[in-house]
């Protein structure tokens, strides 16, 4: 995406709803290299739809909340002091 | 719709404001999540896990002087209201960060005569942490913007120096029916303590970012 801060990626629905991302939200979201494989094994399809600005749509993740991914513990951590 | 599927809460996203504040200042208040009656359940549930509560054996360490060594630790405890309320609010999560931030605990943490925190920053598994009360008096959540990149021995030695300001830094404080969501993992914050009788509780929802 162009480093205009003014610019924004934007997808549209189909019932012609827009969603405008501004770039620092992209920047925001992107991944670390190492979850390349992670995220490329939970896609539920692999495309390449160019956008604009070198971006492309890649698919559609497929996460529900409780999964092996969610990392969901019953383990709680909590703050507590140690000796130094 | 069966019973156990009904939703829990008022709402399930954040506004336009609050992702704002969020995003200036590492924390926001999100006050009416749920009603006074969801409050009460919370309530309840806090106190009857309190009997299950025990020491974590994971969580923020932060290094002081023995002098400055707690009596006791805080005994934490899950419970399956808590279970549900932190998955429901996995959308508001993404939605106040802009990150695919996925569960990974949610418990409550059970203070006894004095609701003393230490300085720390929170985990990796809280890249957002949502807070309430969940029962009893507590005081409020100081954070430190001026701390932030500090090690947790920096911190620690804070904590330890008797000249440094335990009343300093911006105040927060837990909505009635919602939560204080705070980028813990950043933003150092510590709670001053009051010593008061009884028994308090603060239900603490994190969140990590998967990717």
């Amino acid at each position: 995406m162009p480093e205009n801060a003014s610019q924004a990626l934007v997808i549209v629905d189909a019932e012609e709803n827009y969603y405008v991302l501004p770039r620092e939200t992209v920047e925001t979201a992107k991944a670390a290299p190492e979850a390349r494989d992670a995220i490329e094994a939970h896609l539920r399809e692999s495309v390449r739809i160019p956008l604009a600005g070198g971006y492309s749509f890649a698919g559609l993740l497929q996460l529900p909340a409780v999964s092996e991914l969610a990392h969901y513990t019953t383990e709680p951590s909590w703050p507590v002091a140690t000796t130094s | 719709m069966t019973a156990a599927s009904e939703a829990l809460l008022h709402r399930t996203t954040v506004t336009r404001a609050e992702q704002h504040s969020y995003a200036a200042h590492g924390h926001v208040r999100l006050p009416g999540l749920w009603d006074r009656a969801l409050a009460g359940r919370i309530a309840a549930e806090g106190r009857a896990r309190h009997a299950a509560a025990v020491i974590p054996r994971r969580g923020p360490r932060t290094p002081v002087v023995a002098r400055r060594l707690p009596a006791r630790g805080t005994p934490a405890a899950g419970g399956p209201l808590l279970a549900r309320i932190h998955l429901e609010l996995t959308g508001a999560a993404r939605a106040l960060t802009g990150r695919l931030l996925v569960p990974t605990f949610a418990a409550y943490g059970y203070y006894e005569d004095d609701d003393e925190v230490f300085l720390h920053i929170d985990t990796e598994q809280c890249g957002l942490t949502l807070l309430t009360t969940a029962f009893g008096d507590v005081g409020p959540l100081h954070v430190h913007p001026g701390l932030t990149g500090s090690t947790m021995e920096r911190l620690g030695a804070l904590e330890s120096d008797p000249a440094w300001d335990r009343h300093g830094g911006t105040r927060l404080t837990y909505p009635d029916t919602g939560v204080t969501a705070l980028n813990g993992h950043v933003l150092p914050h510590h709670r001053p303590g009051r010593r008061a009788p009884g028994l308090r509780a603060v239900a603490a929802l994190c969140y990590r970012p998967l990717f």
